[in-house]
């Protein structure tokens, strides 16, 4: 009894030690859906598990909000060789992991080994294999990367099996970031799952379904951390995540567009935000000749710019989006290299109509989308639109996995596709969506050689005057003679902040709440 | 001769059926629901002037008004037209999926009764592993290998609603195949078919307008159901669980949205549910007072 006594008393003692620590800790909660995925950024994509592995793990260099890239774990931009095929590195002296080992050539060698050992099963090889070996490795004829090369402690040297004027931008990418060697030999599996460490700002603290806490990291080679703890708390419901934000629970949360309109002319509605992602929202088409064995009606440019006229993109951007985007012009969004204001896509059902019956469809057309219930509210409208115009768009609810299967095989006639970059390069969302290499791996199957060869050459120049040029003239090849899709709007997205927050912007997609961000 | 006095006139089973649902007032007044919402169904184009799946954005979020009695949704559709032509779905799904379960059911139970022996044995053993799974999972199961859609619907819940009619058929039958009138129908040369269509299925009619009467509210909220999680029939089609689904993250901002084909449902359901109980009292002449 005593014992237990005891006990009670200690337990008590430690609680009310802990809660006055938490009194004075300064602390950032914020909102998430949650990922429902480990985070380990080689092996997910998702971008609300980027948001976690951000405040962890650091590259070599990074993508802040106004969508610059910066030096973080490299001293400086690497040198390139005359070729453009050998790049030279060096990394920052005296930086430490969170468990006290020093980050060396070792681990970043390590880190792209491991990338490219077909057990990891990462997801962004794309995005690193013209590395020298990268492709031997993943084939697994190779379990050591010829092509990276240890000069000394803190120098490497990378070689390229082709000049790529986006390496060292896509090496701003958390897909890169550097793992200490042994930490992550050592957690196996469960890398990413119980176990990440890094050199970031905070460490991954207790974590589970329900919520991350991030620790600040004492030791942070850079900057001091502005927090002392960020809370995530993971949500499975938009509604209820807003909520809490109105309770003051949260500080930092996104808010879903389709939510946006019942919080206006309510005081929420003040502390809303909003912010400009770099990619576009574009219906993804068919072009194959065939769909199912049938004539393809999509094969046919004149059905396709029919689409395009048939479907009213103000209205659907104003009220179906509740104004939070911007007609689109052509796929390459505003601030990418290579955009052009251009004229905007006429909307003329009338016209449309006497383009089928000019393509020999007087009756008008008729052909099947895939969607996902995310896709619905944009998708129902379109539908409603191209009704009007003679053409019969039938609209098959599938789960997301069914459709991501669907795509992949090329099985896919039409989709709903918000398609965004990592960084505004247009080699990062239209090389990999339409070039003929990508396109059928997207259900697109567009081929035209023409437009290749500007992808083609944009990724070989290291001029970016010059590369603008050559994306320009492929968007106006793609989305404009050739409809290839349908671009409809750059969409805007909302965020919400308490009124203490500062500092807080999002330059794509991804919220870096690590850095900038801080309490009045 | 004596004259003997007809007091009273003769009258079949069904007509004092009728005479004691129809002293039931719960029962009549939701006969006449379903009676209502049977003619809104049929006649739904002719009841409203608007297109159920035309969008007009700007029309959209409209609360209840005089031009739209129950608002518009988010693509300025009305909503209330939604609600008649969801009807149509809800009750089609109702009644022809519980035709298809009865009319399996009914055959299933019959040749289980009648047949008797090891025929019993393997149908009964069929009937019991197919009770025996979850209803929604396993007709979710069904609709994703099917796809979506308005037919497949009415295979799927066709399909999987068919064991409790069986059950009670089954018994029914093995109650009566012993009768001195099924016993000389047979022993006359009657061929099990005659027995099965011309004895046994009159006395199986109440039972069946009682399973198929408490089976259409089940699968109209089944049809709720899978059309809520998009198993259902597919866009723009209105059904009553697809437009709960795309009410659903509105709830907050705009509560009539899901408010009015939630209502929809839970009355049509109340009314087959209150319809059956009472013809449940008609027809069993155990429950005869």
């Amino acid at each position: 009894m005593k014992k237990l006594m005891a006990l009670l008393l200690v337990l008590t003692m430690a609680m009310s030690v802990a809660s006055a620590f938490a009194d004075d800790a300064k602390v950032l909660h914020f909102g998430e859906i949650n990922p429902k995925v480990g985070y380990d950024p080689q092996t997910n994509t998702n971008s609300r598990a980027t948001t976690i592995e951000e405040c962890v793990v650091e590259g070599l260099y990074f993508w802040n909000d106004q969508n610059e890239e910066i030096p973080v774990l490299a001293k400086d931009f690497p040198t390139i060789s005359e070729d453009g095929l050998v790049y030279t590195f060096s990394l920052r002296e005296g930086v430490y992991f969170s468990n006290g080992t020093e980050l060396t050539s070792e681990d970043v060698k390590y880190t792209f080994e491991r990338m490219f050992t077909p057990a990891t099963g990462a997801l962004s090889t794309y995005m690193y294999n013209m590395i020298a070996g990268a492709k031997e490795m993943l084939a697994g004829e190779a379990t050591e990367l010829s092509g990276f090369e240890i000069v000394d402690k803190y120098t490497f040297k990378i070689t390229l099996t082709q000049p790529f004027s986006c390496f060292t931008k896509n090496l701003g990418i958390v897909y890169a970031a550097i793992f200490p060697k042994d930490a992550c030999e050592a957690a196996g599996s469960d890398w990413g799952i119980g176990t990440l460490v890094g050199t970031g700002p905070y460490i991954l603290g207790e974590h589970d379904n329900s919520s991350v806490t991030l620790n600040k990291n004492p030791n942070y080679w850079g900057s001091e951390p502005h927090f002392d703890q960020i809370i995530v708390t993971l949500f499975d419901d938009e509604n209820t995540k807003l909520l809490a934000f109105e309770n003051g629970d949260l500080d930092l949360c996104q808010v879903p567009t389709d939510l946006y309109l019942q919080y206006q002319g309510t005081e929420t509605a003040n502390k809303f935000h909003i912010y400009y992602p770099l990619g576009t929202v574009f219906l993804s088409l068919n072009l194959s000749e065939e769909f199912n064995g049938e004539k393809n009606p999509l094969a046919d440019v004149k059905v396709r710019e029919a689409i395009s006229m048939a479907i009213d993109r103000e209205t659907l951007v104003e009220f179906i989006d509740n104004g939070l985007g911007t007609v689109a012009t052509g796929t390459v969004n505003p601030a990418q290299l290579g955009f052009v204001q251009r004229e905007a896509y006429p909307y003329d059902p009338d016209g449309a109509k006497a383009l089928l019956a000019e393509a020999g469809y007087p009756d008008g057309v008729s052909f099947t989308a895939q969607i996902r219930s995310t896709d619905q509210p944009d998708m129902v409208q379109i539908q409603s639109d191209l009704a009007a115009a003679g053409i019969d768009m039938k609209l098959e609810l599938v789960d997301a996995a069914t459709w991501t299967s669907l795509r992949n095989a090329g099985n896919a006639q039409c989709e709903w596709m918000g398609w965004f970059p990592l960084y505004a390069d247009p080699d990062n969302n239209i090389y990999s969506y339409f070039h003929s290499s990508n396109a059928p791996g997207k259900s697109v199957f567009y081929n035209n050689p023409e437009f290749d060869a500007l992808m083609d050459a944009a990724r070989i120049s290291t001029d970016d005057e010059e590369r603008g040029d050559l994306y320009a003239q492929a968007d106006e090849i793609m989305s404009r003679q050739d409809y290839a899709c349908i671009p409809l709007y750059y969409p805007n997205y909302v965020f919400a902040a308490q009124d203490y927050v500062t500092n807080f912007t999002v330059g794509n997609l991804i919220y870096q709440i690590c850095y900038d961000v801080d309490f009045k | 001769m004596s004259k003997r006095k007809q007091t009273q006139e003769y009258r079949s089973y069904y007509q004092v059926s009728w005479d004691i649902l129809r002293k039931n007032r719960v029962a009549m007044f939701c006969l006449l629901i379903i009676l209502m919402l049977t003619i809104i169904a049929i006649f739904a184009p002719y009841l409203t002037k608007y297109d159920p799946n035309a969008t007009k954005p700007r029309d959209r979020f409209q609360s209840p008004n005089a031009e739209h009695p129950f608002g518009t949704d988010q693509y300025g559709r009305d909503i209330l037209t939604r609600i008649f032509y969801g009807c149509r779905i809800s009750l089609s799904v109702g009644i022809i999926s519980q035709l298809i379960a009865s009319l399996l059911g009914y055959f299933i139970g019959v040749c289980a009764g009648y047949f008797g022996g090891r025929t019993d044995s393997v149908l009964s053993f069929i009937i019991q592993v197919f009770s025996s799974f979850p209803f929604l999972l396993f007709s979710i199961a069904v609709m994703f290998i099917l796809g979506p859609g308005l037919v497949n619907l009415y295979i799927a819940l066709g399909l999987l609603g068919w064991t409790s009619t069986a059950r009670l058929i089954r018994g029914e039958v093995l109650r009566i195949k012993n009768s001195e009138y099924i016993q000389a129908c047979v022993v006359g040369g009657g061929s099990p078919f005659r027995v099965i269509m011309k004895h046994l299925l009159p006395n199986c009619v109440p039972i069946l307008i009682i399973t198929v009467t408490l089976g259409i509210p089940n699968a109209i909220l089944s049809e709720a159901s899978l059309s809520y999680l998009g198993l259902g029939v597919s866009p723009p089609t209105a059904s009553w669980g697809s437009m709960i689904s795309e009410a659903q993250p509105f709830i907050r901002g705009y509560t009539y949205y899901s408010l009015f084909p939630g209502l929809a449902i839970i009355i049509t359901v109340l009314s087959f549910n209150l319809l059956g109980d009472g013809l449940r009292d008609a027809l069993d002449p155990k429950l005869r007072s």
